[in-house]
């Protein structure tokens, strides 16, 4: 378990009495719902007003915005993988198969 | 593949537009070869498209013998099956839709890989929904799949999935599929799917952050 500074935990204390209160018209979510609902945001697919309480949340959340980064970067690396070789074996083989299969 | 556009009207009065796809030339031959068993148009086909279909297998079965085995069973439906192949799709489309089948339907089978007891590995949140622990950046230097560390990391963390999460995550971030092609694929709602997908990727993230956060 990592240890917060003073300053970290007078932050934490602001933002959780914030959690739920609305603030310059907006509903400041809290980090659990954030979490919940990155994927619609990373998409684009929430509404305007849940937008809008994600970008409040992320401005004053440095712990969200690393989360949605690593997010982001899991989904990334995850699509990147290479494709693995056939084995040059099975690929000769399979050639052979259907045309054999194709014969008859 | 040819794409045209007309409008029609629904019962409210909207014009609504409708896309109908016909085969471009060069495919409806290649697909007409196929039908008269021209051994070139095979030839054609499979270099276009098997190391696709092989590496869709393997991500799905995780076994390079499942994945053999599904590459060789999804070319024999092909060439089985090429008289029934109507055009509403390219070709590739339509093999790599019947891969992509036979891939779940040799997953669902396998008694290769016995089922592990999983316990999602969720983000922890205090009572008021902060989180419990700071979260760390990622060190610069595994952010590139192509390095050893990385590609491995991000392998076994898919390996580590459970199969209903782990297709998930296969069919749409390694494959690109749609969410409709997911949830017609696995018979489930759209919203399984992407709830699915994101729960998958928590765990990726969650797995990947313990080997790749910054000191």
């Amino acid at each position: 378990m990592y240890e917060y500074n003073p300053a970290m935990k007078m932050m934490r204390k602001m933002m959780a009495w914030m959690f739920g209160k609305k603030i310059m018209g907006m509903r400041m979510i809290s980090c659990r719902d954030v979490s919940q609902i990155l994927q619609d945001y990373i998409e684009d697919e929430l509404p305007d007003s849940e937008r809008r309480s994600i970008d409040m949340h992320l401005a004053l959340c440095k712990e969200c915005r690393v989360f949605l980064s690593t997010y982001k970067e899991t989904v990334h690396l995850v699509g990147r993988i290479p494709d693995t070789p056939m084995p040059k074996e099975f690929s000769d083989h399979l050639v052979v198969l259907l045309r054999k299969r194709w014969a008859h | 593949m040819l794409l045209t556009v007309f409008w029609t009207m629904d019962e409210q009065g909207r014009k609504k537009p409708q896309i109908e796809a016909t085969l471009s030339e060069a495919e409806a031959k290649l697909v007409e070869r196929l039908a008269q068993k021209d051994e070139s148009a095979l030839r054609e086909v499979l270099s276009g498209h098997r190391d696709r279909i092989y590496n869709l297998a393997l991500r799905i079965t995780g076994s390079v013998e499942d994945a053999e085995e599904v590459t060789q069973d999804t070319f024999l439906r092909m060439m089985d099956k090429i008289e029934q192949f109507e055009g509403r799709s390219t070709l590739g489309t339509w093999v790599y839709r019947m891969g992509t089948n036979l891939a779940l339907m040799k997953r669902r089978s396998s008694t290769r890989r016995p089922e592990q007891s999983w316990e999602d590995p969720m983000e922890a949140f205090t009572e008021e929904g902060l989180h419990v622990a700071p979260i760390r950046k990622w060190r610069g230097s595994v952010l590139d799949i192509q390095k050893e560390e990385t590609g491995r990391a991000v392998r076994d963390a898919i390996d580590k999935l459970p199969d209903e999460y782990r297709t998930v995550v296969v069919l749409a971030d390694l494959e690109g599929q749609s969410r409709q092609e997911i949830a017609d694929a696995l018979e489930l709602s759209i919203p399984a799917v992407k709830s699915r997908l994101h729960r998958a990727r928590l765990a990726l993230r969650k797995m990947l952050a313990a080997d790749f956060e910054e000191a």
